[in-house]
């Protein structure tokens, strides 16, 4: 690692856990006080924002475990691996917590948990193609084998990332493209719930990033913690 | 009623995130814990 390098990542290390909390005290003050209520929904519509935001960073993840993917089984250097397993944790997350308000936002508006969407549909699927890569990872007993086979199904789910994306237009489901469209006059037809999306955004964008930096860490640990138990057995 | 679900969709986000962070500090600490027994262990073995 190079001193600029180094140098960078400890600046990254300390200013990214007070811009993450400053940014989020933003958010949460622009959702909960400056925003004004949507005219149809009410305010069960300030959930959108904080939904939003959580498929920012799955995708983010996601994105970043299929290119850290292509990098291992191009390169097979441990660090990719590394990337995408912490990547893909993230991922998982932040998608359950995408799935689960976008459910408790439905309730009210479409009168029911959950429909088979094709939207939701592919999300679900995605969030099984992820859950897979990191079974299989806790399952496999070949480290190696388990890396190179996760990587396939990290890469995988790039397809998947891609019809989410072409959903409401290919299929026209109920899920609303809010941020092309306006439907039924609702959307965001106000600049301050626009701002207040982007900050939200922002916040939980520089969530991801710090918990990504910390879990990358704790990934590094646990392959010292591996390659130190075969020292000890080899010098048994 | 809309004010419940608005306050359970921000619980989930905030418990979520706090369950996760919780684990992964609770995780890191063990594996530091780990790798510094380990060392001492293989610090303590007799050279070959």
């Amino acid at each position: 690692m190079t001193e600029t390098t180094a140098r960078t990542r400890n600046a990254t290390d300390v200013l990214l856990p007070p811009a993450t909390i400053g940014a989020m005290m933003a958010a949460l003050y622009l959702i909960f006080v400056v925003v004004p209520t949507d005219a149809f929904q009410g305010p069960v519509q300030r959930i959108f924002y904080v939904h939003m935001a959580m498929w920012l960073a799955t995708f983010t993840a996601f994105g970043l475990v299929a290119l850290a993917s292509l990098m291992y089984l191009w390169r097979r250097a441990p660090e990719w691996d590394r990337r995408g397993r912490a990547a893909a944790e993230l991922g998982l997350l932040f998608c359950t917590l995408g799935l689960t308000t976008g459910s408790i936002w439905a309730k009210p508006i479409w009168g029911t948990w959950w429909t088979w969407d094709p939207r939701l549909t592919l999300t679900l699927i995605l969030w099984m193609i992820y859950a897979a890569y990191l079974l299989l990872r806790s399952l496999t007993t070949d480290p190696d084998q388990g890396a190179s086979l996760a990587a396939i199904l990290g890469v995988s789910g790039l397809l998947d990332l891609y019809l989410i994306n072409r959903a409401v237009y290919w299929w026209r489901g109920i899920h609303p493209a809010v941020l092309v469209q306006r439907q039924g006059g609702s959307g965001l037809a106000d600049p301050l719930m626009r701002v207040t999306l982007v900050v939200c955004m922002l916040a939980f964008f520089l969530l991801f990033l710090w918990l990504l930096r910390l879990r990358i860490g704790a990934a590094r640990l646990q392959d010292t913690v591996e390659h130190l138990r075969e020292q000890l057995t080899a010098s048994a | 009623m809309h004010d419940a679900f608005l306050i359970a969709a921000y619980a989930v986000v905030w418990l979520g995130v706090l369950v996760y962070v919780t684990s992964l500090a609770r995780r890191s600490r063990s594996l530091e814990r780990e790798v510094r027994e380990l060392r001492e262990l293989l610090a303590r073995r007799p050279p070959p």
